[in-house]
């Protein structure tokens, strides 16, 4: 009997008991499934957050101050940062210039209708989008009577409040309930479609920017630099970090530590996330095998008891121990694919859904399908064996005479 | 095991076979002193009531149960030192089983059934379709080759036992009430073809209680409590 003799007749004795068999395979789809469901998720989010962060060019520096979230990302930055700060930061050997960046909630005015702004009006400096390197249709506001706007704001937004696009030139009036008063903004700039995902809330691509001087405030809630070079974009952490630190009005305002983000350590974070979250479904999954293997074993037995009479005729005419053997081998490791497979599908199925409902970027790590399905053919050899080891022990006059 | 030596093989020896089981503190003799020889050709009935040791003594010659002492011995060697695998391939390939209640494989249909001892025995596909298509023709079931053993009457079930016993070609047919769940006029037919493959030499043990049935057989061995009681010489 060769190899591919015994996987036929393994499948027909897989195939004369399907429910049965599916339900023992039930373990190992479920381990296989959350397997694949983790993976999918944890890669979508690392390019998810990847994507987010490449808006942050490699020269880049991020200051925050609040407390840090799992990504290593403040969600609610606290408004600490001065001119005086931004002054000081810019004059760094390794720093090339420097911005501050603050917000306050706004509406747009159409037709005596406001409409709120998702993330409000950002208040900042001119050379804004030199520190970030992005390209702008029409130049950057000049003072505040003048906006930038994002692509994303200028096109899909514009059309769904004024029917229309809106261009360089154009006239926008925004009411600020901070200061009770509404503004005529004409816009200088459009920024250029830039890339990146909405996971984070926040969307350059919906920006209204104007300068800071719109507003009385003073403290910031973001310090965004610009290193001289990407390599020394270290040492321009390093020196910020050290202002900071020696600084007292720096000092007294933060009731929280700083946090400098970078598009390197923010890779990194996102590195070290990802991988504790696959280690953790990896630890799970293997106990969801090692109880799944337990089903298929269970079952396996059952068949060998079931079929004692088969074998002893098996034998009888002349298979060898090792043949029976393989032959109940074989349909254990057809389990353990089936139940591979299907977990395969059903991970696939709920880990596309769920990173398309929190507006991941998919990413499918093909890779894990193959380790999945390697481990539903090991789980397969290791739950078959006994029970195949069982079958060749069976007794052939016990078998086929009581 | 040297293939050729094997392929050679053609009798079969019994020298003092006992076979004792235990049952409770009670020694159950099963077998108690049997020697008897098989020569090529010979077709040899054993006769005795139940419980007289026949089948034991049948499972033993076809290397599916060992004695407790004596000696087994097909063409000079002896069966009983050969590894398990070494007896898988002696029942293969030299010896053909014909059990009382068909022992067919219920999830394959007759022309599976006939094709499984060969698919053991490494022959090719085609060819083993072809013969075993051969051999059901020749048993007369032509015409229910795909059919599985529960759509088959008890003849055709025996009918297919014993096409499957000759599938590798074995010297020795060994036949266990092969009539035993038929009725006389099928037992009729399947003893004669039993009657025509002695004619073209084929050497066949046969275990019965039935006279008419050990009437077939050239030389009758009647056993009674695990032991040879008479031995009767049928040649016509």
């Amino acid at each position: 009997m060769n190899l591919r003799e015994a996987f036929g007749i393994g499948w027909k004795n897989i195939k004369r008991h399907r429910i049965r068999n599916s339900l023992s395979t039930l373990g190992i789809t479920i381990a296989v499934a959350l397997l694949i469901t983790v993976n999918i998720y944890s890669s979508s989010m690392k390019k998810t957050f990847v994507e987010d962060f490449r808006f942050l060019n490699d020269k880049v520096i991020v200051v925050r101050c609040g407390e840090k979230g799992e990504m290593g990302y403040v969600s609610r930055a606290l408004p600490v940062f001065t001119l005086n700060d931004e002054e000081n930061i810019e004059k760094l050997p390794h720093v090339e210039n420097c911005c501050l960046i603050g917000w306050t909630d706004a509406f747009v005015v159409s037709n005596e209708t406001k409409i709120a702004i998702p993330n409000g009006i950002i208040l900042s400096q001119p050379d804004i989008f030199s520190v970030y390197d992005y390209k702008l249709n029409g130049t950057t506001f000049h003072n505040d009577k003048e906006v930038v706007v994002g692509y994303v704001f200028a096109n899909e937004i514009a059309r769904n409040i004024f029917n229309r696009t809106l261009n360089v030139g154009d006239s926008l009036e925004i009411f600020i309930p901070e200061m009770n008063k509404s503004f005529n903004f004409s816009i200088a700039g459009i920024i250029n479609k830039i890339e990146m995902s909405t996971a984070l809330g926040t969307d350059h691509n919906k920006w209204i920017v104007t300068d800071y001087t719109l507003t009385d405030k003073t403290l910031f809630r973001v310090l965004t630099a610009k290193a001289t070079s990407s390599r020394g974009i270290d040492k321009a952490v390093e020196e910020i970090r050290q202002y900071l630190q020696e600084n007292p009005e720096a000092r007294n305002l933060a009731t929280s530590p700083f946090v400098i983000n970078t598009q390197k350590d923010v890779a990194k974070t996102i590195d070290k996330f990802a991988g504790r979250l696959q280690r953790f479904s990896l630890t799970i999954t293997l106990v969801s095998l090692i109880v799944g293997s337990i089903g298929v074993t269970n079952m396996m037995l059952v068949a060998v008891m079931e079929r004692k009479r088969e074998i002893g005729i098996l034998k009888a005419i002349g298979a060898k121990n090792r043949e029976i053997l393989l032959l109940f081998l074989i349909e254990s490791i057809y389990m353990g694919l089936i139940g591979s497979f299907v977990g395969c599908i059903a991970g696939s199925v709920t880990g596309i859904f769920l990173s398309h409902q929190n507006g991941l970027i998919l990413l499918y790590p093909v890779i894990w399908i193959f380790i999945a399905i390697f481990m539903g053919f090991i789980t397969g050899i290791l739950s078959g064996l006994y029970p195949a080891y069982k079958s060749t022990k069976i007794d052939v006059v016990d078998a086929l005479y009581r | 095991m040297d293939k050729e030596k094997t392929r050679k093989m053609s009798t079969l020896s019994l020298i003092n076979l006992k076979k004792y089981y235990n049952s409770g503190k009670r020694v159950v003799k099963a077998l108690d002193g049997i020697s008897l020889n098989v020569k090529k050709g010979d077709f040899i009935a054993i006769k005795g009531p139940s419980g007289a040791g026949k089948t034991t003594l049948l499972n033993i010659m076809g290397c599916l149960d060992k004695p407790t002492y004596g000696e087994v011995k097909i063409n000079d060697i002896n069966v009983l030192r050969l590894s398990e695998n070494e007896l898988a391939e002696i029942r293969n390939k030299y010896i053909g089983f014909v059990f009382q209640s068909f022992n067919l494989i219920e999830k394959l249909n007759a022309l599976e059934n006939v094709i499984l001892p060969m698919m053991f025995a490494g022959i090719p596909y085609d060819e083993r379709a072809r013969k075993a298509e051969n051999l059901l023709r020749k048993v007369g079931l032509e015409k229910r080759m795909h059919h599985s053993p529960s759509q088959l009457s008890g003849g055709e079930m025996q009918r297919v036992a014993i096409a499957r016993a000759l599938a590798n070609d074995p010297k020795i047919l060994l036949v266990d009430e092969p009539t035993g769940n038929l009725d006389s006029k099928t037992g009729y037919q399947i003893m004669n073809i039993l009657k025509e493959l002695n004619r073209k030499d084929r050497t066949i043990v046969l275990v019965t209680h039935d006279d008419n049935i050990a009437s077939y057989a050239h030389i009758i061995y009647h056993m009674i409590d695990g032991k040879i009681s008479k031995v009767e010489d049928n040649k016509k």
